[in-house]
Formats: C-alpha cells, structure tokens, sequence
C-alpha cells in the first residue's frame, strides 16, 4: 500500500534532546475525514506529542501539510481568566479587546493569549473550552488531553473511502510513529459541529446540512446530546450512516465501555420519527428513512448512556435513497459455490464445495445433503458473523442412519480479529462414521431470520493452514538495542509445522534464527533494525511460510495492534501497514 | 488389645483403605480431609478489603528477577523470618512476618470486579436466582447467640462495598452497619450512632425526652405485642446512642501517639477503630480500602497507597499481639484479584496493571492462622499457579473452621433454603497447613 510521508522544517521542531522520549501515542482524529479538494484542519488528541513533526497517511492524495502541537494551558490566575474570556467575546462580536486590568500579578503565560484576535476559530475554540468547561475528572483521560492541530490537504482525485493516519517524530535521532487512526476521504460536502459556545453567549445556529448527500462531523462531550437539522422531501428515501465505534472501536479506559452512538430523528414537529442505535450486528447506526412529508427534521447523535469524551468523534453521512453500507461475504475461488437457492442445492452437493445462501425467514432451517465415505475427515465451517451476517449459526450433522454425528454452535477462536468479536461462527469438524448420504442442518441459534442472514458453508477436507500476527504495527526501534516482539500463529484444521519468518533483513533482524516452532501459537523474538535502516519511518512488510502437503505456502505477516476492552477481553486491530522507525542510540544526561 | 478388638481394629483399617483406594485417594490425603475441624479460636474477624485487587507483585509475591516489564524495577526485601520476602513496598511489615501467613496461589476465573467481588465474598458465583450472604453477614449470624454487644455484629469501615447485598437472603439484622464518617476527623460521626456536629449528651437526652412526649401513639400502644420488637429496637438503638457502646467510636480516647502509630488517615484511623471494635467483642469487621484498581500509573500509585497500607496493618498486627488479642482475632487482607503481571506502558496505562484473577496473594494472621508460613507458589513471573492452589471456598471455609462454624453444615436462613454454609471445598482444600495446633 503507498503512503505519503510528510516531514516539516525544522520551524515546526521543538528543540528535544538525544535522550529516547516516551513514544507519542494519538487517541483521535476530529474531524476524522474531508472531501476530495479541500484543505482541512484535523485537531488531534494524544499524549507525548510535544515533539511530534509530520504524518503518514496511507494511499496516496492525501497530505499532512502543517502540524502544530498545542502547549497546554496553565491556569490562569481568577482575573486573568475574566480577562481572556472578555477578549473571546470582543473578537466574537466584532468589539474591540479590552484593557488589560492594573493588577496583573500571578499571570500566567501562553503563546496563544498574547494574540488571541488573530487566532483562527479552532484556536479559540480551545481556549475557550480550557476557560470555560470545568474540569470533569471522572471523565478526563491524561492519554487524550494533550492536543495538535494538523493542516491535511486532500487533492481532487484522491480515492475515496478510508486509510489509516499516522503521526511521527523524526529528526534529532529520536524517530517513533504512531499507532494509526482512521481517516476517511469522501465525496460529499462536509459539515462541522458548531464549536463550543462560552456561558451566558447567544447560541449560534443550529447545525444544518444544507444539501444531501453530505457528512456531518461532531464530537459527543460529557452528556451531549448533538442535533443537525436536515432538509428532507416527501416520500423520498434517505439513509443515515454513523461511523462512531468504528474510529476507536476499543476504548479500554472508557468505562463502561466503547463509544455506544445512537441517532434519533424527529420530525419538523419534533415527534420522533425514526430511532437507530445499531446495524444488524454493527454497533454504529444506520438508519433508512422515507420523510411522510416535507419539512426540517433533526437529527439527535449522542452516546446511548450519556457520556462523552473528547475521542467520542463521530461521522454522519446523509444519503438519497436507500444504501444499506457494504456488507457481506468476499469473492472466494477456493471451491466450486452453489446457491442454497438454486435446483442444484437440493440435490446432493459437491464434496469438497460450498454453498452460499440467506436464511430468509425466522426460525428456517436449511437442509442440505452431500455423499461421504466412512473415515473420511470433513470440516464443516459456517461464514457469517465474521463477514457482518447477525447470524448466530447452528450446525447439526446428521449420518446416513439418521442419528446425529455431531453438533455445534459456536467455534473457539484462537484470537479476536478486527470487527469479529464473539465466536459466533459455527462448525464441525469430523470422521465420519459410515458410507452414504449426509444432511447438514444449518439453523439460527435464536431462530431469528430474514433477508440480512446470508452465510457461507463450506464443505471441505481439512486444510491445514496458518496466519501470522505480529503485536504491534507501528515498531519504535533503536539502534543496536533489541525490542521484544510479540508473533500470534493461528493454526488450522491440522496445521501444526514450524513456521519461517522472512524478513527484509536490510530493515530489521530478529536475532536467533527467525522460526516459529511448531505447534507455537505464541512467539517473542528481539528484533533490531538491519544494517540500511534510515531514521527515515518506513513500511517493512514481512512473510511467513511453512510446509502444507509438501508445499510451501507462503502468507503475509499482518501487523495488528492489542487493545484491552471491560479489562477482560483483549482484541486485535489489524493494520494496512507495518511502520518501522528508528532512533539512535539514547545518551544520558549529565 | 485381645484377638477380638485386634480383627475389628483390622477390618476398620482395611475398609477404610479399599474405600480410599477406589476413590482414588492415598489414604493419608483422605484421613487428612476427615481430620477433625481445628479447635476455634477465633473470637473476631477482621477483613481488610483491598478495593478494586492489589498487585501481587507489589504486595506479597514479588519478582525481583524478573525483567523490569514485570517488576517495574522494584525489589524484595527481607522479612524477620528467614526465607521469606516482601514486596520494598511494605518494610513495616515485613517485620512481623512472623506474625501472619501469606498465601501466593490465590486463584479463581472471574476478571471482573463484582462477579468476583461476590466469589470471594461467598464462595459462589452469582446467578441461580438467590443472592448469598457475605462473609461478613454469616459470622454476625453464628456469633449473634454469644455476642451481647450493642454494636451490630458486622460492621464496615467507612463506606460499603456496593457490589451487592452483603446481607444476601439472610435476616436483615446481619446486614452490616456502615459507619460513613471519617475517623481521622476531628469527631467520627458514625451514622445513626455518634450524633453530628456538638450536640452533647445532655443535649440528645433533652431531644429524646421531647419526643416521648410527642409519642402519643407509643403511649397508647405500650404492651402491644406487635410492637414489642419495635419498641425492642428504639431501646437498643438508643442504648448504644446514649450508653457507652459508641465509645468505641471515639477516637480521642486513645493516646496520640497510638493513633500516629496506625498513621493519621482515614484508613489508619479506620485500622485502629476496629481494633476497638474487636476489644468490645464485635464478631465482623470489614475495612474497605479504595483505590487500589491500578489500571494506570500503577507505581505512582502504590507508592502513596502502599505506605498508609503498610503502617496501618503492620500496627495493627503488633497492636493486637501485644494486647493478646492475636489469638483471637483473624486479620484477612485480600482483594477480589490480583493484577496483570506484565506492566502495560503504553498508552492509555501508561505503566498500569490490569485485572487479574488467575494468580494473586493475599494475608492471613492470628485467629488460629499460625505465623512465618507461604502457602504456595507461583512461576517466575506471579502469573500462574505452580502448586497448591488455594480457592476463594478454601479460603472463606478455613477463616470459617476458625471461627467454628462447619462449612459444610446448614446455612441457616430465615426462607427455609436447604443450603451449605459453602459449597465442597476444592481438591487442594482449606488451609489446614496453617492452622495452628
């Protein structure tokens, strides 16, 4: 995958030491998106960012052009603070600043404050916020307090849909990247929340799209409840997709958990119309509407239990028509597919294949047969939940003879990848006990059903296989220094071999020889960075084979970072790109 | 012995032995389960609740040779009993080690707070329809026959738990008494029994004899059979409001420098009030200390928790010893887990430790727990059990056997539940190991 690396001038480096500063770490980007063309201003959350001097957005067309990082605020001292706040107000109303008071002992100082009229709107805002909001302890994560603004300019062809953000820290020695974050680029205009209005101030109007499609852009604080209201036409169909959760989907310090957005629409009347708090199986909103009439509705977006935080980002795309989000099961090419819907599915099935369908109606079950051999080892394996069917499978394995030669309704994995979260996903896996004609009984666990409950059912041999995961997709190295890495391997259906890494040796080595063993599901390993690694972050993508039937196969090693979420549960995010940067040798301070 | 008693003591041992051989246990392991209950000793309990899971690591068990990203970098140190060490954290204690007992193998499947809260408060997981009691709630009940205090039988230093009903299906009068207040203020106003700001005695008995005379229907109800248990409770609650019992509460009565001993904060003072409140023969005692969830900035953390902690058990442990009160009193310091062994330095932890119920420590002392001994061991890294685990059941069953209630008998209970006070303990069984003879 390309990338564009951006690295400022030295104008923008804060002047750092040679000694290794703590990695920085991004907790949000808001907005998280822009349309094609546009110049944007993205404020971003983290910690550790003081020293931070560029980006990396993956695909290309898309550019961090300037990035600022914002020097926190003192408290001001009790007068102060009324000063500044008087100072907002007159540039808000076109007035002149007022004096500065006699007494000005104990000020504190910000670059900002000196210069608060020529600050643009996001920059007040901050101050603002930092004046005005108090300061909510319960809800206050140190990882997202401090913040920088970056300037991101996305050119007219840049494909549209979603890559990952990165920020970096280079220069002096001291190279570190981020963890990435979601950015989307889209096609339609772009409409930001109000910002922040100060105690006692005249609202400023309500947010409005003026057009459809378009995508609101907000941020859920503590308690919020934001609305946007939205022209709509009678008896025209819209749909209204919220990209919430799916920015940070785990937030292991959010107690009690995740962002949880709901949206509810109202009418011109302000009766509520139309009520959404998830998708299917997706914990972010959609919703499909046809407006009875015309008028100005208004959209409610906030957390379903009232909190907020500042990574609470959300994005809301208005659409014509009905768009259901894209959904549902990959091309695949491994064996010949029938329909369950076709004439060919009622007969026997080819063995090895499989057989794509819908359970369309509330407790449906559907049958299907196929010829086997006695000894033979079969793997039945259903694809739903993993690909966003809410069908939670059920899979009953039935011999010639008619008794039940196994069952099951949820198969263990090994690891919890991406959006899969619960191992829902049903499957079997058998010697069968005699010659003849097999049924497969595939049903819903809850009996539910409907037009959304499309599957997979591979019916197969066993094929043994394996994937690589390796802990952590932005690597922070140093110099002659090893780091401790973590390798995930998920075997399957028999695979048990030793497993050979390849690395691009020029840009990292693992010290000792770099092979899993077999059977090995878990495996550290020291890395260093190879002889050619630059200070310059880079992409580094690594392979891992192993012998299959006397084959070898070979797979790419998917980077994924660890998230912890309700301190039980950990999960991995798997990444575009695996990102390498190295920092020279630290030196300690005299 | 002649021939007769000779072929019957024979036949006795050789049934036992068959008995024993298809049940699949060498026969000393099964005689050791059927040994009789230790003689109970204990008079008291005192539970100091570590809110929210202490590391282990930082506690009890710790690692010094482990890499820093298990440790932090912190050490052992030594106790006064050869072999035995510490956590840096607590150099108090670990000069009474031979005082208290440590268990390192702690261990139970729940990571979180309320499902084990429960577990290691009931030895039961929740669910099934019924809520059980605590801990807590079932010593008040057994000892409530013998004890004639006016202060509840179970009560919980300063705030409670929250994570359920600790009174659970029994009788509400084992609920415990949450005394709120602060004992390291000036005054500890405990709710419902020391009065607020300056009202004095004088003051309250004037405002008691007002509202007798407003009474009117208490009056013309005396006698009243239905009332009898009402009326039984005014007097009792104005008994321990008016009479001595609320002494106890009163911190002042104590010399300062006894109070400096247990650290002038409100979990030291809260140590010291229970151990007045084990002098005036209060069966249960729970004090909860907050705060020790580290799932950020876990060392920042211990470092000022761990200090007041430190100085606080450590003077109650000598206090008790030296009054001769040991004996008679369990000191049961736990936490519902223990924590992750590898630190997690990344942000948003930042150096925290999350939940972890696999492995983790906790202490026992006096009430019949002998002294100097570890129960257990953990692997290099305190992360997994490598013998003797001991069960949240084994644990509340031996605190149980020591105060001489059978774990195995009949909980009482006021809706006619055919329950055991606990379920079977656990192949490894109750502490018998530490029980001193």
């Amino acid at each position: 995958m390309k990338f564009s690396l951006f690295l400022l001038s030295a104008g923008l480096c804060s002047a750092f030491s040679l000694t290794a500063a703590p990695d920085p770490y991004i907790g949000y980007l808001y907005p998280a998106g822009g349309r094609q063309g546009e110049k944007i201003r993205v404020l971003i959350g983290g910690q550790n960012l003081s020293v931070l001097t560029g980006g990396i957005v993956s695909g290309s067309g898309v550019t961090i052009e300037k990035l600022q990082v914002v020097k926190f605020f003192p408290a001001p001292a009790g007068n102060q603070r009324r000063y500044l706040v008087q100072r907002l107000i007159a540039v808000e109303d076109g007035k002149k600043p007022p004096a500065v008071p006699e007494d000005t002992d104990g000020w504190r100082e910000h670059p900002w404050w000196d210069r608060i009229e020529s600050l643009p709107q996001l920059e007040r805002t901050l101050i603002a916020r930092d004046l005005c909001v108090p300061k909510n302890a319960l809800q206050a994560s140190p990882s997202i307090r401090q913040m920088a603004i970056a300037e991101i300019a996305i050119a007219p062809d840049a494909l549209p849909g979603r890559r990952e953000l990165r920020l970096i820290r280079s220069g002096r020695g001291n190279q570190a990247v981020t963890l990435p974050l979601p950015f989307f680029v889209d096609t339609a205009p772009q409409v930001k929340e109000a910002p922040y209005t100060m105690p006692r101030r005249p609202l400023p109007p309500p947010n409005r799209l003026e057009q459809i499609p378009a995508t609101f852009n907000g941020q859920i604080m503590p308690g919020e409840t934001d609305t946007v209201e939205i022209p709509l036409r009678q008896n025209q169909d819209y749909t209204f997709i919220l990209t919430g959760r799916a920015l940070r989907p785990f937030l292991g310090d959010a107690v009690p958990g995740h962002f949880q957005p709901i949206l509810r629409l109202l009418t011109p009347e302000g009766e509520e119309a139309a009520f959404a708090d998830d998708y299917l199986v997706h914990p972010d909103p959609v919703m499909f509407f046809r407006a009875p009439a015309d008028g100005l509705y208004r959209m409610e977006i906030r957390d379903n239990l009232y909190r907020g935080r500042e990574d609470f980002v959300y994005r809301l795309q208005v659409l014509p028509g009905t768009v259901p989000p894209e959904r549902g099961l990959p091309a695949q090419t491994l064996l010949p597919e029938t329909e369950a819907s076709s004439p060919a599915a009622a007969g026997l099935l080819p063995f090895p294949g499989m057989i794509r369908g819908v359970l369309t109606r509330p407790g449906e079950t559907a049958t299907f047969r196929f010829s086997g051999h006695k000894g033979e080892k079969v793997v039945l394996e259903v694809q739903a939940r993993r690909f966003g069917s809410p069908l939670d499978s059920r899979l009953t394995l039935i011999a010639p003879d008619g008794r039940t030669v196994a069952e099951n309704d949820d198969v263990q994995e090994p690891l919890l990848v991406d959006e899969y979260t619960q191992h829902l996903d049903s499957g079997i896996t058998c010697e069968l006990p005699q010659t003849g004609e097999y049924r497969i009984l595939l049903t819903d666990t809850e009996g539910r059903g409907g037009k959304d409950y499309f599957y997979r059912l591979r019916i197969d041999r066993p094929r043994p296989d394996f994937q690589v995961y390796l802990v952590g997709s932005g690597l922070n190295l140093t110099r002659n220094t090893p780091r401790k890495v973590r390798f995930l391997i998920v075997r399957r259906e028999g695979f048990s071999g030793p497993i050979r890494l390849i690395i691009p040796e020029r840009f990292l080595k693992i010290s000792g020889t770099p092979v899993i063993p077999a059977d090995c599901k878990e495996w550290s390993a020291e890395i260093l960075p190879g002889t050619a690694a630059s200070n310059t972050p880079r992409a580094v993508e690594l392979f891992a084979e192993g012998e299959i039937a006397g084959k070898t196969v070979r797979h790419s090693v998917i980077p994924a970072d660890e998230f912890i979420q309700a301190f039980a549960h950990t999960h991995l995010l798997t990444a575009g790109n695996l990102f390498t940067a190295v920092r020279n040798s630290s030196k300690k301070k005299k | 012995m002649n021939r007769r008693d000779f072929l019957k003591t024979f036949a006795t041992f050789s049934t036992l032995g068959a008995v024993a051989h298809f049940a699949g246990r060498p026969l000393s392991a099964w005689a050791e389960k059927a040994a009789p209950p230790p003689r109970p000793r204990a008079k008291s309990v005192i539970e100091v609740w570590v809110w929210g899971g202490p590391s282990q690591l930082e506690t009890f068990d710790p690692k010094p040779g482990a890499p820093r990203d298990y440790n932090g970098g912190f050490k052992a140190i030594p106790t006064n009993v050869p072999g035995i060490e510490i956590s840096e954290f607590f150099p108090l204690l670990a000069q009474h080690a031979d005082k208290y007992s440590l268990i390192r193998t702690m261990t139970h499947p729940h990571p979180g707070h309320e499902t084990a809260t429960y577990l290691m408060q009931t030895g039961r997981n929740p669910g099934g329809g019924r809520v059980f009691p605590a801990i807590g709630a079932v010593i008040a009940m057994f000892k409530a026959e013998n004890y004639r205090g006016d202060i509840p039988p179970y009560v919980i230093l300063t705030v409670p738990k929250g994570r359920f009903s600790e009174v659970g299906f029994l009788n509400e009068r084992y609920s415990p008494l949450v005394t709120g207040g602060n004992p390291a203020a000036e005054k500890f106003i405990v709710d419902g029994i020391v009065p607020p700001g300056g009202l004095s005695r004088e003051a309250l008995q004037k405002r008691f004899g007002l509202l007798e005379q407003l009474d009117t229907f208490g009056r013309a109800a005396a006698g009243m059979e239905e009332l009898k248990r009402f009326d039984e409770a005014g007097i009792g609650a104005r008994r321990v409001v008016e009479g001595d019992a609320a002494k106890v509460f009163d911190l002042a009565l104590e010399p300062k420098a006894m109070r400096e001993r247990y650290g002038m904060t409100t979990l030291g003072q809260s140590f010291l009030t229970a151990r007045r409140l084990v002098e005036a023969g209060v069966p249960y005692i729970t004090i909860n200390a907050q705060g020790w969830d580290t799932h950020k900035r876990h060392f920042e953390t211990m470092k000022t928790k761990a200090a007041e902690m430190d100085k606080a058990t450590s003077a109650l442990i000598s206090d008790l010893h030296e009054r001769g009160l040991l004996d008679s009193t369990i000191i049961w310091w736990t936490g519902e887990f223990g924590r992750t062994p590898k630190v997690d330095w990344d942000a948003p932890w930042n150096g925290g430790r999350n939940h972890y119920p696999h492995c983790f420590s906790c202490l026992v002392a006096g009430g019949g727990f002998a002294g100097g001994k570890v129960v257990g061991e953990s692997d290099e890294f305190a992360a997994k059990v490598v013998s003797r685990p001991v069960s949240p059941q084994d644990m509340l069953g031996s605190i149980y056997e020591l105060c001489g209630i059978d774990p195995d008998g009949k909980l009482p209970n006021p809706i006619g539940l055919d329950v055991p006070v606990l379920p079977p303990e656990s192949a490894a069984g109750r502490l018998r190991e530490l029980y001193r003879s």
